[in-house]
């Protein structure tokens, strides 16, 4: 059979795989970027001057690959999050009565059906999170070096806390996003979903985990 | 063993629904679900009352036909089985069950129980034909099959589109259904021909029935009564990069 009527990319991508496609690529992309956040932020640990970690700070301001890496790293946000919404509103208008009785829990995981709040909340701390250690050096042009920034923020317990919740609520969306997004490559198979799924905990349990030890190193320290 | 019933009841597809309670009792443990509701149903007629449509066929889990969202879940609480092969034991006595029609704007409900699933055909058409070989019958093995190949086509072939899939999903997506009908034909020679286009064009016809997009949560696995696995939906997505690919560079 020949092909019905002519593909074009929008149409690739506008179908509900294409969409999970975009979905998974921007995930996988922040995936890669949350474990070389964290590599970045174990300076902290490894050299407690900060030193090492501001000389680090001050090497990716000045990199032009980072810089442009910075804006794909927006746009992959952004697609990701409208994707998601995207995705959502058709789901929302698929069951015009809903069950009474529907018993979720026995059939998946609270993590894959949380995906969304997941998301969103990781969404709002991501705010807070660029407004204090990205705004307040490059828009209101505070004299502090990144390090004695991060060491003020995180005396706060408040901080640590809402800190901490994030990450936690990360770790969800993480343990099922990793999966996930290899199942809508088509790259999932009987031999690989054991690997896949370890490899998915180890992921969404250690790099928050990481995040986690960091700050509270931070309090302590 | 006495049960007590909440039944979704709906007079036709326009008109609105409720639910409403009715007791069996004097159930023989041993009989099937659908029986328990055949000795309702015979109640009510005896009283005079409509009574509860449902579908059903075979009766011994093959056909398809039957489906009845059963305390939440698509076909019951047991997994791998179909709602006929579901039977009383699995409950408690006194048990409060509630009994709702599979719900989906893809699959209008027709009457109480009874949905249409017509959309689920219309997507197995939009994967088109299958070109085979005319003349006469071919040589036993003159085409040649390894046999992990083809019980992986069993696997996925061993569907009976009950629709406990889209029932049982979040989003209501028909993702395991095509997949395991974009599968059956993707592994086998019969279907090859065709290959680079089925996924593709099922998928259109899917996503404009008013299913809704998979999100991975993989009830539908669990709630098939054939256990057919979602390993069949990387297999579709696998296809369908395949076949975009395809058509964009060709
Ligand atoms: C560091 C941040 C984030 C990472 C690493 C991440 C990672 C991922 C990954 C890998 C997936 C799987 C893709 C797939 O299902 O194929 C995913 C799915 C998803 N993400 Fe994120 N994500 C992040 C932030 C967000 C944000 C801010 C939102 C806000 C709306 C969000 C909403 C979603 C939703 C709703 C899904 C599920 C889509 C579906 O099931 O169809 N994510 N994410
Ligand atoms: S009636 Fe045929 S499968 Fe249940």
């Amino acid at each position: 059979m020949a092909s019905s009527s002519k593909e074009s990319l929008k149409k690739s991508i506008g179908r509900s795989v294409g969409k999970k496609f975009i979905m998974a690529m921007t995930g996988l992309f922040l995936l890669v970027f949350l474990l070389i956040h964290l590599i970045g932020n174990s300076m902290l640990i490894i050299d407690p001057s900060g030193e090492t970690f501001n000389a680090f700070v001050e090497g990716m301001t000045h990199n032009p690959m980072i810089r442009i890496m910075e804006f794909v790293l927006l746009f992959g946000f952004i697609f990701h999050i409208i994707d998601a919404i995207v995705l959502k509103i058709k789901n929302r208008q698929v069951r015009s009565v809903r069950y009474k009785v529907y018993s979720q829990s026995a059939n998946s995981k609270f993590q894959s059906r949380t995906m969304l709040f997941t998301g969103l909340t990781i969404f709002s701390f991501l705010l807070l999170h660029i407004y204090q250690f990205v705004a307040i050096r490059r828009i209101f042009n505070a004299d502090i070096t990144m390090f004695d920034l991060v060491r003020e923020t995180f005396k706060d317990p408040i901080y640590i806390g809402i800190y901490i919740l994030a990450f936690i609520l990360l770790s969800f969306h993480l343990n099922h996003g990793f999966e996930s997004a290899f199942q809508t490559f088509g790259l999932n198979s009987k031999k690989y979903t054991p690997i896949l799924k370890r490899a998915a905990n180890i992921y969404s349990y250690l790099v928050p985990a990481g995040f986690t030890a960091i700050s509270i190193f931070m309090y302590i320290n | 063993m006495k049960v007590t019933l909440n039944i979704w009841r709906q007079k036709n597809v326009s008109s609105k629904g409720r639910f409403e309670t009715y007791e069996v009792d004097n159930i023989d443990e041993h009989i099937s679900f659908l029986e328990m509701l055949d000795m309702l149903n015979e109640r009510l007629l005896k009283n005079d009352q409509e009574p509860i449509s449902f579908s059903h066929d075979c009766r011994e889990g093959i056909c398809g036909a039957c489906g009845l969202f059963i305390n939440g879940r698509a076909h019951g609480p047991m997994r791998g089985v179909t709602t006929c092969q579901l039977h009383m034991r699995m409950f408690n006595d006194n048990d409060v069950i509630t009994i709702e029609p599979w719900r989906a704007k893809a699959f209008p409900v027709i009457k109480d129980l009874t949905v249409d699933r017509t959309a689920l055909d219309k997507i197995m058409q939009g994967g088109g034909y299958v070109s085979v070989n005319t003349g006469g019958v071919p040589d036993a093995n003159s085409v040649i099959i390894p046999k992990l190949i083809a019980d992986e086509a069993f696997n996925s072939a061993v569907c009976i589109g009950c629709g406990a899939c889209v029932a049982t999903c979040k989003n209501a997506s028909a993702s395991l259904f095509t997949a395991a009908k974009v599968s059956q034909l993707a592994l086998l020679p019969q279907g090859y021909p065709e290959r680079k286009y089925r996924a593709r064009n099922m998928i259109d016809v899917m996503d404009g029935l008013g299913f809704g997009n998979c999100s991975n949560t993989y009830a539908c696995e669990v709630d098939c009564p054939k256990e057919i696995s979602v390993l069949n939906i990387a297999r579709m997505n696998r296809e369908y990069l395949k076949s975009i690919f395809v058509s964009l560079y060709s």
